[in-house]
């Protein structure tokens, strides 16, 4: 059931099966739960689930809707090796998402500004800005606001 | 727990008075959120702020800078009329948690929670900032930050709402400090912020606010009397910030560091900030 | 050199065969399993570090709502756990050893249900003055952490002594003469923090009682036949009725080797015939997590005014918390890590692991690694600085060559101690010159490759697929989703990305120890090439046949046989499996590496005294350090590592790289805090990892000395990077600031006390 008090991560895990945005710490202190709310990242966990309606949200399963295309940034994060375990994949992929969707061609220190409520325990973070900065310019083309375009979704 | 979406910010106080201590307010929910799930029982009503439009409004007019309770960080920290008036503040909430932390959390929300080292309540205190509440009983009143923070830690209050935070504009030099254990994403072990106007070599109307070494926000008020009025020197500074560590702040040891470090912090960010702010002052820069 | 053959595709770039379905968000992880009707569970736990446990009543508990399952000392079978020593059950019947321990574990229809119903398990306490500290375990008259420590049976080479429970010792030659000898003599004292494993998922686990009496677990775990066995052990079951099915896993780090949820999801399963789904909070989990050990160490050593180390004593003390549990590999390791990888002819080195009153410690990514290589490599420094002399040199001048001996007298071959120090001070930019406020520093050490027993199975099917079954799970690390692919797509002659895995199911009957002690790829590689190189001969065989070729002409490429140099008479794999009518199968098996030789007159109750091939690090970081706030920014860390020969550069790269950030959190900012009532930070919080603004650029530079016992010569990788980084940047502080805290992390505080008080003691 959702409740006033659900948040958005609840009712996307456990109500919707959207299981590809992650909980971490449930606290706002990981970033594995990033989704964009009208294009912004936010944490899926703090976010009241009620503050959703009428706003379009989008999860990593909206990147690459289609089965086997990839999003530029999900290619790049594989060609970069910017993921091991994947756990902090997705939400670091919606955050990464969110800056480019502002920021079309970032420099270093503001991917990893952009990128700093996102923990990552195994790579080091290097690979993660490189495919990050691989990424921006086919972002640039491909789609400017995928998740302005996206169907309006009621949580 | 029922739950409800004003649209104006007199429905949400008929709402406050119906219900009284069973009544949360909601607005970016970071603080309240995890309290409201793990425990939601004696909460009788949840009153969602976030339809009322007007709190969402940063406007520049007669000299003052009104913010809605419900502008979040993100926004203090990009919109080019905060940014021009009140550089510090937007600084500060640029400074505070992560990018996702600040499309959500709300600077009526982050001073009502009551955090001793709030990046956004050191600024605002620093900028002379006032709030404009709105309450069943008196339909609106505007007091000092500082006052209403006080009032609130003793428990008043119960049926009045943030509505707007007001920032004086005036010509003036700002800096603001923040140490952490790691470079991001944390609370403030020491915030400092300071803001002054400049009288050729001279500070007036100077403003110091420390975060992380006291109960709550402070003044730093003997500081501010080292520099107000004097000439600005090099001297004058350390001075100010041996005063602000020794006189004003009232750190105590926890987790995170023991008191020592943070009074030392406080004379280290004090003396940066001055100097960051005034920097072209003879002898200041070193 | 190793061989390579077929497409030549060990030893290039290729990105995990798991990242697509990662960066989807497809991958499915423990807690995105949802059954249906699956149960809810919640523990109750301790909330004091150490008590009696007067009585246990579940009489309430089990009457509220929802509740269907209640597993605790009273209905679970009362064996204790093997770890050497028989110190721990799986719920305490008398005594509560650490604030968190589960007491009692609760299935309902609903979360909230079982959380309510665990507050109404009436549990009555008599706490006891804990012991948090390793002063107060060793103090006379101590309480005892195990009050009947003497009753336990132990194995061979276990120690115990009241809260002792395990000391070694490796010693040679007369350290007292030789540091009377020295010209310099320098004493050192460290102080380690412990820390946590850090994995970003929080551990969860699903159990179901099947109809025959078996079990199946759903798990995210770093050793799931392990897992299986010690389950399957405890409560009585058949172990090939119990199927432990690996999910991807958010990361482990070590800290999910053991099992947490896995039992209590189980022991509330065995009780009812629906899934128990048991998904820990970020806190729970902190709540009994395995730490990285903390303790302390005091170093003496001398050496000549040349420059020549001499003698060298060193005392570790390792707090282990309330059992024993996996706390051995670390004082082994550390009395291994000690004096090396220098030549000194007289050495005393020791650790004693002792209990305490918290979470018991595992075996966090190179279990006393960080901690011995930080006090050494300081030391190490320390003495350089002693003599006058640039600690790059000290190093070099003193460092292992090949014939040399290791102190337990294993006779040390390919060694590339020096290589590593070398390219570690180029990439660094040792002889630069440096603004003030900026330093460098430089550590090396050496670590083992660990060989497991491990199975596979490699199936050529007739649509041409080509399936691989290791029980060796994919944990982040790239082993298995990277380095296992790579080699049998060079063994086949296939494209890697085509390959099917399936990893650590035991269901597919090839067992593995699991993700540790840097050994999957060397272990589960040497399977997978060997089970792939049956397949081989069998596809040869019967290319032989189909194409009428000699064997010696037949090349496997792109999926096909096919006669060398005519690329038109040949035949797809697929085809062979399809004429054979069956897939064509191979099984591999590890074969059975002896350990190398050491003396043992050299050791006391020492386990781990000599080291299957060996791999050396060196790690050189730039830091700049804020003398007046402490604050430490790393600007730059170089790992230069001796990986034999990288199966996978893109794996090894990437663990270089994590490691080193890994490391620095080690040092500069993570540390697991214990108050009165036990663990303090289990949180993100206040538990603080590095963050992306934190991490430095990394240059990682692998070093390749092939070794005689690994897959292609490789050695193990994962371990090392995380070894040396903290103690490099520890010596680059000191170079910046002219002083060093000897505790990590070396937080700004402890940085800022560190300079403050030198800058005193010379007024
Ligand atoms: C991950 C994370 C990182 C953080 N990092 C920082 C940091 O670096 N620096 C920092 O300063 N802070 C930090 N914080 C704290 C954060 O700033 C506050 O949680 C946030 O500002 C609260 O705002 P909110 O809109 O979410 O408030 P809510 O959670 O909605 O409300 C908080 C409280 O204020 C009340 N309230 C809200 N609005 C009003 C109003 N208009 N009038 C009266 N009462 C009201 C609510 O009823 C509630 O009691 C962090 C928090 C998190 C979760």
């Amino acid at each position: 059931m959702v409740e006033p008090q659900s948040s958005l991560l609840s009712v996307l895990r456990d109500h919707l099966k959207l299981t590809g945005t992650k909980e971490g710490c449930s606290t706002g202190y990981c970033g594995a739960c990033t989704v964009l709310v009208d294009g912004e990242p936010v944490n899926a966990c703090l976010f009241f689930a009620v503050d959703a309606d009428h706003r379009s949200v989008t999860t990593i399963e909206g990147l690459s809707p289609e089965r086997g295309e990839l999003h530029p940034l999900q290619s790049a994060f594989i060609e970069s090796g910017g993921l091991q375990c994947g756990f902090c994949t997705p939400g670091m992929i919606m955050s990464a998402l969110g800056l480019l969707l502002a920021h079309p061609a970032p420099d270093e220190a503001a991917v990893r500004e952009a990128l700093a409520g996102n923990l990552c325990r195994c790579t080091g973070y290097q690979s993660i800005v490189a495919g990050v900065l691989e990424a921006a310019p086919k972002v640039r083309g491909a789609d400017a606001a995928p998740a302005r375009k996206r169907a309006r979704s009621r949580a | 727990m029922q739950y409800f979406e004003p649209n104006f910010v007199d429905e949400a106080l008929v709402l406050l008075d119906r219900f009284g201590s069973g009544a949360r307010l909601l607005a970016g929910g970071t603080r309240l959120g995890f309290a409201l799930r793990s425990d939601p029982r004696d909460v009788a009503a949840l009153i969602n702020l976030k339809r009322i439009r007007e709190l969402e409004r940063v406007e520049e007019r007669d000299g003052t800078l009104r913010i809605g309770a419900l502008v979040t960080a993100q926004r203090i920290a990009t919109t080019p009329v905060i940014r021009e008036h009140a550089p510090l503040l937007a600084r500060a909430a640029g400074s505070m948690g992560a990018r996702q932390l600040r499309s959500i959390a709300t600077v009526g929300g982050n001073i009502c929670s009551g955090d001793p080292a709030s990046d956004l309540v050191v600024a605002l205190v620093a900028c002379g900032a006032r709030c404009e509440i709105a309450g069943v009983e008196e339909p609106s009143r505007v007091l000092p930050l500082e006052r209403w923070l006080d009032e609130r830690a003793t428990g008043v209050q119960a049926k009045e709402l943030i509505g707007w935070v007001h920032v004086p504009v005036t010509q003036h030099v700002a800096a603001y400090e923040k140490m952490t254990q790691r470079r991001a994403f944390e609370m403030a072990l020491v915030a400092v912020a300071f803001r002054a106007q400049r009288e050729g070599a001279a500070l007036r109307d100077v403003r110091i606010a420390l975060g992380g070494v006291g109960p709550a926000v402070l003044r730093a008020r003997g500081a501010e009397a080292v520099l107000s009025g004097a000439p600005l020197s090099a001297a004058s500074a350390r001075e100010a910030a041996r005063t602000a560590a020794e006189r004003d702040a009232r750190p105590r040891d926890d987790a995170r560091a023991s008191a020592e470090y943070r009074r030392h912090l406080v004379t280290t960010l004090v003396e940066r900030a001055i100097r960051n702010a005034c920097g072209d002052i003879a002898g200041i820069a070193s | 050199m190793p061989e390579r053959s077929g497409s030549a595709t060990i030893g290039s770039k290729l990105p995990r065969l798991d990242s697509p379905a990662k960066a989807q968000g497809q991958a499915v992880y423990v807690a995105d399993l949802q059954p249906q009707d699956a149960l809810a569970a919640a523990l109750l736990r301790s909330p004091h570090p150490f008590a009696r446990i007067v009585s246990i009543d579940i009489g309430d508990a089990k009457q509220m709502p929802g509740v269907r399952a209640i597993a605790y000392s009273g209905n679970t079978p009362a064996k204790s756990l093997d770890f050497g020593i028989k110190d721990q059950l799986l719920f305490p019947r008398d005594l509560v050893r650490y604030a968190g321990e589960p007491v009692a574990a609760i299935a309902a229809e609903t979360e909230d249900q079982a959380r309510a119903a665990a507050t109404a398990v009436k549990v009555a306490y008599e706490p006891l003055a804990p012991v948090l500290s390793i002063e107060e375990a060793l103090a006379p008259g101590a309480p005892l952490v195990h009050p009947d420590w003497q009753s336990y049976e132990k194995g061979a080479n276990r120690v115990t002594d009241r809260n002792i429970c395990g000391l070694n010792r490796i010693r040679r030659g007369d350290v007292t003469a030789a540091l009377a000898r020295a010209d310099a003599v320098v004493e050192s004292s460290f102080i380690f923090s412990a820390g946590a494993p850090g994995y970003l998922e929080p551990r969860a686990a699903i159990a179901l009682r099947e109809p025959d009496g078996g079990l199946t677990v759903w798990c995210g775990s770093q050793s799931p036949y392990g897992n299986r066995d010690d389950l399957a052990d405890f409560f009585g079951l058949d172990p090939q009725r119990v199927r432990f099915i690996n999910q991807f896993v958010g990361g482990g780090f070590g800290g999910k080797i053991l099992m947490a949820a896995e039992w209590y999801a189980a022991a509330l399963a065995l009780q009812c015939d629906r899934p128990v789904r048991l998904v820990f909070s970020r806190h729970e989990d902190g709540l009994n997590l395995f730490p990285r050990h903390g303790g302390k160490a005091t170093f003496r050593s001398g050496a000549s005014k040349e420059g020549r180390l001499l003698g060298m004593e060193a005392a570790f003390f390792f707090d282990t918390g309330a059992y024993v549990g996996y706390g051995a590999g670390t004082a082994l390791i550390a009395t291994m890590l000690a004096s090396a990888p220098y030549r000194i002819p007289a050495v005393d080195l020791s650790a004693t692991l002792v209990y305490t009153n918290k979470q018991v410690a595992g075996s966090v990514r190179a279990p006393g690694g960080p901690q011995a290589t930080f006090a050494k490599e300081l030391h190490i420094d320390e003495l350089a600085l002693a003599l006058g002399m640039d600690p790059l040199e000290f190093r070099l001048r003193n460092a292992w060559q090949d014939g040399d001996r290791s102190p337990t007298g294993q006779l040390l071959e390919g060694v590339r101690v020096k290589e590593t120090l070398e390219e570690a001070a180029r990439a660094i930019g040792w002889e630069a010159r440096r603004a003030p406020g900026r330093g460098v520093g430089i550590a090396c050490s050496w670590w083992f490759s660990a060989c497991g027993r491990s199975e596979a199975r490699v199936e050529v099917r007739d649509d041409g697929s080509v399936h691989v079954h290791s029980g060796n799970p994919e944990v982040g690390t790239g082993s298995a989703a990277g380095a296992l692919p790579l080699i049998v797509a060079d063994r086949l002659g296939i494209d890697p990305t085509a390959i099917v895995l399936t990893l650590g199911d035991t269901a597919t009957q090839t067992y593995d120890g699991g993700v540790g002690g840097s050994a999957s790829t060397f272990s589960a590689g040497q399977a997978v090439k060997a089970a792939a190189e049956d397949v081989r001969r069998q596809l040869l065989e019967r290319a032989e046949e189909a194409l009428e070729a000699r064997r010696d002409d037949i090349e496997l490429r792109e999926g096909r046989a096919q006669v060398r140099g005519a690329a038109d008479h040949g035949i797809p794999i697929g085809e062979l499996a399809a004429q054979a009518g069956t897939p064509i199968a191979g099984r591999g098996v590890t074969e059975e590496i002896s350990d190398p030789e050491f003396d043992a007159s050299l050791v006391q109750s020492h386990d781990f005294a000599s080291w299957l091939a060996p791999s050396f690090v060196t790690s050189a970081a730039e830091v700049e350090v804020d003398a007046s706030t402490g604050r430490v920014v790393v600007h730059k860390i170089a790992t230069a590592q001796d990986v034999g020969f990288a199966v996978n550069p893109a794996g090894v790269v990437g663990q270089i790289e994590g490691g080193a950030v890994q490391a620095l959190g080690y040092g500069l900012c993570e540390e697991l805090q214990f108050g009165p009532a036990g663990i303090i930070n289990t949180g993100f919080h206040d538990y603080l990892l590095p963050t992306i603004i934190d991490a430095p650029k990394v240059e990682a530079i692998m070093v390749e000395s092939p070794s005689g016992a690994g897959p292609f010569g490789m050695k193990g990788v994962g371990e090392p990077p995380v070894t040396t980084p903290a103690a490099a940047i520890g010596n680059a502080i000191r170079n910046a600031a002219g002083a060093v805290p000897y505790t990590v992390p070396m937080t700004p505080e402890r940085v800022w006390r560190a300079v403050k008080d030198r800058r005193d003691s010379r007024i």
